[in-house]
């Protein structure tokens, strides 16, 4: 695998257009379904690891497991924080080409970092990269 | 690309696309709830960096004035 310095922005052209594009999203919020396992708030160190979201997940179905921020909103409406039925609209319209065949939510809090970075956060990419066909990935944070 | 509510402390994390929907608050990434419309925009503007001509790393600040009462960013703190 290929290791990148921490100083360089890893920056890939994006040369397709939107309309015929897959978009996924990544979000550190702590988003998952409510019968996966829930993230471990308990842990003073943070959750290394990650959740997959299937594209024909139903938004009512996915809750947040995160300390670190207020997420009453996103209990609310998950699409604040993981943008599913927005994605769901923008393919509706014709903005996007689709929607990728896996989305991924973890708890970006840790004091982990290394693990994170080295473990989690490539272990992310590779899914995505692999798994997901997607063109283009959505980041969000809580 | 990112959508970012946390402009200073995301940028150490160097993403290469950026938006920060400007006032909105943690957690609150794409807007309040119910509010899809403003969604809407915000996604469309964060999956619009893909095509603009963005400087790596730059975060790209668009405000939103539907969104409401505005919030202020955390700050990253300064050694020494």
């Amino acid at each position: 695998m290929t290791t990148l310095s921490r100083k360089c922005v890893p920056f890939t052209p994006f040369d397709r257009e939107l309309s015929k594009s897959t978009i996924a999203i990544v979000t550190a919020g702590g988003v998952h379904l409510k019968d996966q396992e829930a993230f471990n708030i308990a842990d003073e160190l943070g959750d290394l690891t990650y959740r997959e979201i299937l594209p024909e997940v139903d938004s009512s179905q996915l809750i947040v497991t995160h300390h670190h921020y207020d997420h009453r909103d996103a209990d609310e409406d998950i699409n604040i924080v993981f943008p599913i039925d927005v994605l769901r609209d923008l393919e509706s319209e014709g903005s996007i080409g689709g929607i990728a065949k896996k989305h991924i939510g973890y708890m970006g809090y840790t004091m982990q970092l290394k693990a994170m970075y080295e473990g989690t956060a490539r272990e992310i990419a590779n899914d995505i990269d692999k798994g997901s066909r997607a063109d283009a990935v959505v980041l969000t944070g809580g | 690309m990112l959508i970012t509510v946390s402009p200073e402390v995301s940028a150490q994390m160097r993403p290469p696309r950026a938006l920060y929907p400007k006032g909105f608050k943690i957690g609150n990434s794409l807007g309040r709830p119910g509010m899809r419309e403003l969604q809407k925009k915000v996604l469309r503007d964060a999956l619009n960096l893909l095509t603009q001509n963005t400087r790596p790393g730059e975060t790209i600040t668009i405000e939103y004035p539907e969104y409401g009462e505005q919030y202020e960013p955390p700050h990253v703190k300064k050694l020494g």
